[in-house]
């Protein structure tokens, strides 16, 4: 499995009532594709979002993200370095 | 006495006794449910009553009724007196002199125990044997199996309610009270009146060590179960300390092992006898070595007969000559557990040798295996599922011959047994696969699934039926002489009357000196006692849990429900095994025989029985958590303990867990057991009726799933629940309700039925908004269910609902047409499908919904390309682009499918520009449409000669498809895999297509 970031931004900044409706249409296309929510980030101005995912190919994830009515810029496969 | 001498015994097992000799019974255990259900209520029955009882399911019951009557006729009727009266409509049984001890007991307590003289009342209690109709538990029929427990309790009250009155009456004589108050503890682990009489008696015979340490033992047991003990116990232990004490001898009232010398135990008996079966099973041992089986085997014979030895011994041959062993043995306990013998047949397989391909459609079968698929979840339809198990047999099979072993497919539940029938059908060129099956005879044809099986066998002329018989005297004194060499093994062929087993039960106890011949017709009861008697108390009390259990079981589940810490655990398992009672395996450990277990269980009292399998239910229902997978299982410990509310929840949850699995005949069952015990509750509380609409929604989707039974009347009982729903304000069953309501008159063909239910769902509480959600939810999971070719059959219903509520609520959906479209190109309707693409698209126009156009303008062009409309093709690939590029995207599959129609057309420069886009699909990683890619090129190659390119492109497209789990690419893959390979290349790496997966894609694609 490949881990996979979504890059995303709101304008206006979106709101918690619309990413609980955005997560909630999305749950059961991350099932079907057979796509793993990792982790997100929330830009604390609430206008740009970076979600981790792990599936695998991308087009399962942009799969997913039109499915679901998500917006999204890009999707990319990545590795992951961390503190040693 | 009868003036015929027919008696008739309920209280224990059943038995007719004619002049004092006991008759043969017929082996069905159906049939003889019937025989003692038609006895024990002595009343009129209508034949459709009798055919629900027992022989609820797909086939003729009646006919089934007919020939167990046939059999049990000539039991009950004499020159005397006919006592089974019978006619078209109606079977009764009258008495007619025989006499029958459960009748006996109520003659002699008719005035009521209190008004009895002591005299009868001893009388009374010495007809019970043993538990009402002992050993006729069948947890497939429910409603019989619910009779039969009631009765169960209904006579050990009576028992218990006698024991009590005399141990009461018998106060002048504490030496005959005491073995009724023994007995009474026996029967009722739980009575703290019987242990303080034991305490009590105990110190009035003098024994005032025994009555301490009995009063020490019994608290402990109310202590394990209530938490305390309340006052009796201990008023008989303070009165005890009052009483003078004497110096008596210590009398051993309880057998006690703990300084027996254990014998040591071979686990596998010795195998005596059978020449002619061991040279056929070696000559099939030897064909599928050279790849040449073709037949199937089936031991049969009687219990203990030795099948399940002859099994082990092919195992051992297959073993010898470096084959596979796979094994599994169906269980009694287990015939609501879906596919449970393959589960454990498979688990053998280490995950690294099943094929990437198959890991996911594998998962219902090998749950934990596959984490990234786990059982239940995206669960492949059946047929992929089937088309799995038999190719990973021919894989398994491609490296080393391999036998399949499935022991006591008497057991064997449909799902189970539909499976087996496929592998036989698929797999007849499999022919370094060797399949041995063993059942008992007379209860085969009590499951209706597995005698099909073997029915189409022998019409195939595959099946080689070994009947086993019992061994002779020579034969029976050499396997008496392998565990007691010096015992005279001549009384113990006449009791065993040449059945292995119990030859080797008797010998054992023969050594040991607990044997008591002469007692041929409850022999293995009187071995087993002996036996047990031996044992220390705490392997005495693990067997029963054992027993309860039902099946091979995790140690540490017993450690659990027994209370007993691991350490100790271990060295009473070990005690056991040497015993030869158990069997550890490395994972689980079971009885060595279903007989041991059997008679274990029928030396527990019914409450006791109660007790243990509530206990055993609630630590499942605890362990369960959202894991559904031992919901069977508590469903039967949950109606065993009388748990009707526990029992409801978990058939509820188990019907749920088989429909996912496709196990249609099981789901229906548990749909109606959950609505049997729903009637029983005494307060069904607020969620009855979602309860009941949930049940009944169950059972309608089990009635309408793939290839099965017909579908039952249900419209009566769902509407019936509706209205409950709305009478008792449950807004969102009553709607579910209507909703079912809808989708049975829709398959009945009464569409304006259908219509008005799906309003009338709308109007109970989900209201026509949430309706059209919920429409729009059923297209969409259907379409993108469809999409990624996985569970097609259920996609398919899902669609039909959908257009039911469309049609209703007069919706129009592109996810709707676009899920249509798709199904018509999976079942190969091409022309079909474009209309519906069509209209999908100026949907997904209408609403500018620009995703949903750029993929129907692709699905489109896939028709049109399969269709061979390629100027349509190339047009279709511009709107694609353009459509891609407002959404900021590329659309390399536009540029695939258009370089495809190129090809085709033999357009100049189609190759490269077929490369290009391949590349620019691999670029971006899109691994579905690059399988499609692929798989079409790899044709083109093959096509063109080009062997070795075909090959590679087929291996690639095969990798890509399974990794997003694209079944129908992925056989296409392997299709021209196996193309190639016959047109001159071997490929080592790949296995050979298995038959049935091409099939398994039926769309046409032209090339």
């Amino acid at each position: 499995m490949t881990r996979f970031i979504v890059e995303r931004s709101f304008e206006p900044p979106l709101t918690r009532d619309e990413l609980s409706e955005v997560e909630r249409r999305m749950a059961p296309c991350l099932e079907l594709y057979g796509v793993r929510w990792l982790r997100s980030f929330w830009s604390e101005d609430r206008r740009r979002m970076v979600c981790e995912y792990e599936a695998a190919d991308a087009a399962s994830v942009r799969s997913v993200q039109h499915e679901a009515g998500a917006r999204f810029e890009r999707v990319w496969p990545a590795d992951v370095l961390e503190a040693g | 006495m009868a003036s015929d001498g027919l008696r008739i015994r309920l209280l224990g097992e059943l038995e007719l006794l004619r002049d004092g000799k006991a008759a043969k019974l017929p082996a069905s255990r159906k049939t003889r449910a019937l025989l003692g259900y038609l006895i024990a209520t002595a009343d009129t029955h209508r034949r459709e009553r009798l055919c629900d009882l027992l022989w609820d399911g797909p086939d003729d019951p009646r006919a089934e009724l007919r020939w167990s009557l046939s059999r049990i006729r000539p039991l009950l009727d004499d020159a005397g007196a006919i006592r089974l009266r019978a006619d078209r409509e109606r079977i009764a049984f009258e008495a007619g002199g025989a006499a029958i001890d459960l009748r006996a007991v109520q003659g002699l307590l008719k005035g009521g125990i209190a008004a009895t003289p002591t005299d009868a009342l001893r009388a009374a209690v010495g007809l019970f044997r043993g538990e009402f109709l002992d050993g006729l538990d069948l947890p497939g029929c429910y409603r019989f199996h619910a009779w039969c427990l009631a009765e169960r309790e209904a006579a050990s009250a009576t028992r218990l309610a006698l024991l009590g009155a005399l141990v009461e009456r018998l106060d002048d004589d504490p030496e005959e009270a005491l073995g009724h108050a023994r007995a009474l503890v026996a029967a009722d682990p739980l009575s703290e009146a019987g242990h303080a009489a034991v305490v009590r008696l105990l110190g009035r015979l003098g024994r005032r060590r025994d009555a301490l340490a009995h009063h020490d033992h019994a608290r402990g047991v109310l202590l394990a179960e209530f938490g305390a003990a309340s006052g009796e116990l201990e008023r008989a232990r303070r009165a005890l300390a009052s009483r003078p004490v004497a110096a008596p001898p210590v009398v051993q009232d309880m057998p006690h092992g703990a300084g027996d010398e254990p014998s040591v135990e071979v686990t596998m008996p010795p195998l005596v006898g059978r020449a002619a079966e061991r040279s056929l099973l070696d000559a099939e041992v030897a064909a599928a070595v050279d790849g040449h089986a073709r037949r199937v085997l089936l031991l049969t014979g009687e219990p203990g007969i030795g099948k399940s030895r002859l099994l082990a011994h092919l195992a051992e041959r297959m073993a010898l000559v470096g084959g596979r062993v796979l094994g599994g043995r169906a269980f009694e306990a287990e015939v609501g557990r879906p596919f449970g013998i393959w589960i454990d047949a498979l688990r053998a397989v280490p995950a690294a040798e099943v094929p990437e391909a198959l890991r996911l459609d594998l998962a219902p079968l090998r749950p934990g295996a596959c984490p990234g698929a786990p059982a239940g979840e995206r669960t492949p339809d059946r047929s992929r599922l089937f088309d799995a198990v038999v190719a990973l047999l021919r894989h398994l099979v491609a490296r080393r011959p391999a036998v399949l072993l499935l022991d006591d497919v008497q057991w064997l539940d449909e799902a189970s047994a539909s499976l087996l029938h496929f592998v036989l059908r698929e797999g007849a060129m499999a022919s370094r696969l060797l399949i041995a099956c063993a059942a008992r005879p007379g209860e085969l044809e009590d499951n209706a699934a597995a005698s099909r099986v073997v029915l189409a066998q022998q019409r195939a002329e595959r099946l080689t039926e070994m009947p086993l018989g019992p061994l002779d005297m020579a034969e029976t004194q050499e396997l008496v002489r392998a565990v007691a060499p010096v015992l005279d093994a001549a009384p113990v062929f006449a009791d065993s009357a040449g059945n292995p087993f119990l030859a080797l039960e008797l010998a054992r106890a023969g050594r040991d000196g607990t044997a008591q011949p002469g007692q041929t017709t409850r022999a293995l009861d009187a071995v087993i006692a002996g036996q047990l008697a031996r044992l220390t108390p705490g392997a005495r009390d693990l067997l029963a849990w054992a027993a309860a259990l039902g099946r091979a079981c995790d140690p540490e589940l017993l450690g659990q429900a027994s209370g007993i810490a691991a350490p100790e655990l271990a060295t009473l398992i070990e005690e056991l095994e040497r015993r030869g009672i158990l069997r550890a395996g490395t994972e689980d450990c079971d009885f060595v025989h279903d007989l041991l277990r059997q008679a274990v269980y029928r030396t527990i009292s019914q409450p006791r029985r109660r007790l243990l399998h509530r206990r055993i239910a609630r630590l499942l229902e605890a362990a369960s958590g959202s894991d559904d997978s031992a919901a069977g299982e508590l469903a039967r410990h949950a109606a065993l303990c009388g748990d009707d509310a526990m029992a409801l929840r978990a058939c509820i949850l188990a019907g749920e867990r088989c429909l996912r699995l496709f196990a249609q005949a099981e789901a229906g069952g548990f749909a109606d057991r959950g609505l049997w015990h729903l009637d029983r509750l005494s307060s069904p509380g607020p969620d009855a009726a979602e309860a009941r609409i949930g049940l009944l929604r169950i059972r309608v989707l089990a009635g309408t799933g793939p290839g099965l039974r017909r579908v039952p009347d249900l419209a009566d009982a769902v509407a019936r629940a509706t209205a409950a729903a709305e009478a008792d304000g449950a807004a969102t069953a009553a709607a579910t309700g209507h909703y079912l309501l809808s989708v049975l008159h829709q398959q009945a063909g009464d569409a304006d039925g259908a219509r008005e239910s799906t309003v009338r769902a709308a109007a109970a509480g989900r209201g026509a908004a949430d309706l059209r959600v919920h429409a729009r939810q059923l297209a969409n999971t259907a379409r993108c269910l469809l999409e990624l070719e996985t569970e097609v059959e259920q996609a398919g219903a899902l669609l039909d609902e959908a257009q039911v509520l469309a049609s209703s609520l007069g919706l129009e959906m592109c996810e709707l047409d676009w899920g249509l479209g798709l199904l018509a190109r999976r079942n190969g309707r091409l022309v079909d499908a474009a209309p519906f693409m069509r209209r999908a698209l100026a949907l997904a126009r209408r609403s500018a919904d620009r995703w949903r156009e750029y993929k129907c303008l692709t699905w489109l062009a896939v028709v049109s390309l399969e269709e061979g409309r390629l100027a349509e093709v190339e047009s279709l690939c511009t709107e694609i682009s353009e459509v891609a590029a407002r959404m900021g995207e590329d659309a390399p599959f536009a540029e695939a499918l258009g370089a495809l129609a190129a090809l085709r057309a033999d357009a100049p420069g189609a190759e490269g520009r077929l490369d290009a886009a391949i590349a620019r699909l691999r670029a971006v990683d899109d691994k579905g449409y690059l399988a499609y890619a692929l798989n079409a090129a790899a044709g083109h190659h093959l096509s063109a000669g080009r062997v070795e390119a075909a090959q590679a492109a087929a291996a690639e497209a095969l990798s890509a498809a399974a990794a997003v789990g694209r079944g129908g690419e992925a056989a296409a893959a392997r299709a021209t895999l196996a193309r190639a390979a016959a047109a001159g290349s071997a490929i080592p790496t790949v296995a050979p297509t298995p038959a049935g997966q091409a099939a398994a894609r039926p769309r046409t694609r032209r090339r």
